[in-house]
């Protein structure tokens, strides 16, 4: 799992589109943790990202782990939905209709 | 307090809601729905139990253990129902005036809104009395209009007459003891002053894979020929509403009777729900759904990476 201050500080290097497609979601995760704030009031804990593969669809899917005051478990997921033209080949063809963990994959392209 | 019976639309046949009057002066009307005409994840609808149950316990809370002295301000039972559009809000709220055998007074912004400086909250102090004097539900709908936060550098007098407004809202929602519910797609602009007077606070997410399923059930008529596998659509297409498989089910409908055809098969919902999430995916980019799950999942989840 991710912590979602390593995505805020980290950078993705290189103009290539695998490179600018990595830097998309990075910054989409952001996004994703500000929209989250709306919904969670405890401590997130960590983030998981999912790819999934429907139709002419590409989703990206966020799922942020955290407690509440009540020290109950909560997931919130962000789904994001983008046209399978926006993915490099190379993704789209690991991309299938189960959803994919792809946060190791993120995690490699973290510097 | 005589139920307002609704007349037939001319053209459609169907019921329809009679009209409001700008005056602010709204006539109740029957609840449209129940709670049994909803679909909802059951964590919404334990929510919204634990809320409907407030009224229950009221009695026993406030006269006999003596609240009514120290929390004076807060015999109401106000609600409010959040997320996106067409998860059942609306017909929630119906549900909530069916569940206490109450009418419903439905009021929009635009309802009461006047150019008139002074008359927006003479509309919000009618509606008020009219909610109490018929002991009918008040459902405020895209509430955010009404709840937003307050202006705080106020340049002219449409900023003073909107904070007159909220701050007369708050002052009646302090001396409301009815039941109040409000419905909104957007929470994050409310007032931190009316999100202390609401009671509880119940996000609808959009359906899960199960929900949709039971959705698709409910929705598709014992009558309706037709050769959906409702497994397949219900697990294929997600971030769906139940308003859009509504949708998706008349179109399929109205497209095989175009066709004078006499079933209506399979690819006619594929194709109809589709073309609502295309159009679902330019106008929502995101999407965003929470729930309860185990301290030992989330473990799982941190031992991955």
């Amino acid at each position: 799992m991710l912590p979602l201050l390593a995505i805020a500080a980290s950078v993705i290097i290189g103009s290539t589109l695998i490179a600018r497609y990595w830097n998309s979601i990075k910054d989409w995760i952001i996004r994703a943790a500000e929209k989250v704030k709306e919904f969670v009031k405890g401590i997130v804990f960590g983030v998981r990202v999912f790819a999934k593969k429907l139709g002419e669809a590409y989703k990206e899917i966020s799922r942020h782990y955290s407690k509440n005051k009540q020290g109950s478990w909560e997931e919130t997921t962000v789904t994001r939905k983008i046209d399978s033209s926006d993915v490099p080949s190379d993704i789209l063809k690991m991309a299938s209709s189960e959803e994919r963990d792809i946060t190791d994959k993120l995690e490699l392209q973290l510097q | 307090m005589p139920i307002v019976k609704e007349k037939p639309n001319k053209v459609t046949g169907f019921p329809q809601a009679k009209p409001t009057e700008r005056a602010g002066i709204i006539t109740p009307v029957q609840a449209k729905f129940t709670f049994d005409d909803l679909i909802l994840d059951q964590t919404v609808k334990s929510e919204i139990d634990d809320l409907l149950s407030f009224r229950k316990l009221q009695y026993q809370v406030f006269e006999q253990w003596g609240l009514s002295k120290t929390h004076k301000e807060q015999k109401k039972v106000a609600i409010n129902f959040y997320g996106p559009s067409g998860t059942g809000k609306t017909m929630a709220a119906h549900g909530v005036a069916s569940h206490f055998s109450k009418n419903i007074m439905q009021v929009n912004y635009a309802d009461i809104e006047s150019k008139y400086v002074g008359d927006t909250p003479k509309n919000l102090v009618k509606i008020f009395e009219q909610a109490k004097a018929t002991d009918s539900v008040l459902f405020f709908d895209e509430a955010d209009a009404m709840l937003s936060k307050r202006v705080t550098d106020m340049t002219s007098a449409t900023d003073t007459s909107v904070n007159q407004s909220r701050s007369v809202l708050l002052m009646l929602l302090n001396d409301f003891e009815g039941i109040i519910v409000f419905a909104t797609n957007f929470i994050s602009n409310f007032d931190s002053a009316f999100m202390r007077r609401i009671l509880g606070h119940v996000h609808f997410p959009l359906p899960e894979y199960e929900a949709r399923k039971k959705i698709w059930q409910h929705l598709l008529p014992k009558k309706l020929p037709n050769s959906l596998n409702i497994d397949r659509i219900a697990k294929e297409y997600d971030g769906v509403s139940g308003s859009d498989i509504s949708n998706a089910i008349l179109k399929s409908a109205m497209r095989a009777a175009r066709k004078n055809m006499a079933c209506v098969p399979d690819e006619f919902f594929t194709h109809a729900i589709e073309q609502i999430t295309k159009s679902n995916r330019k106008n929502h980019q995101i999407t965003v759904t929470k729930k309860s799950v185990s301290e030992s999942f989330v473990q799982q989840q941190l031992e991955k990476g």
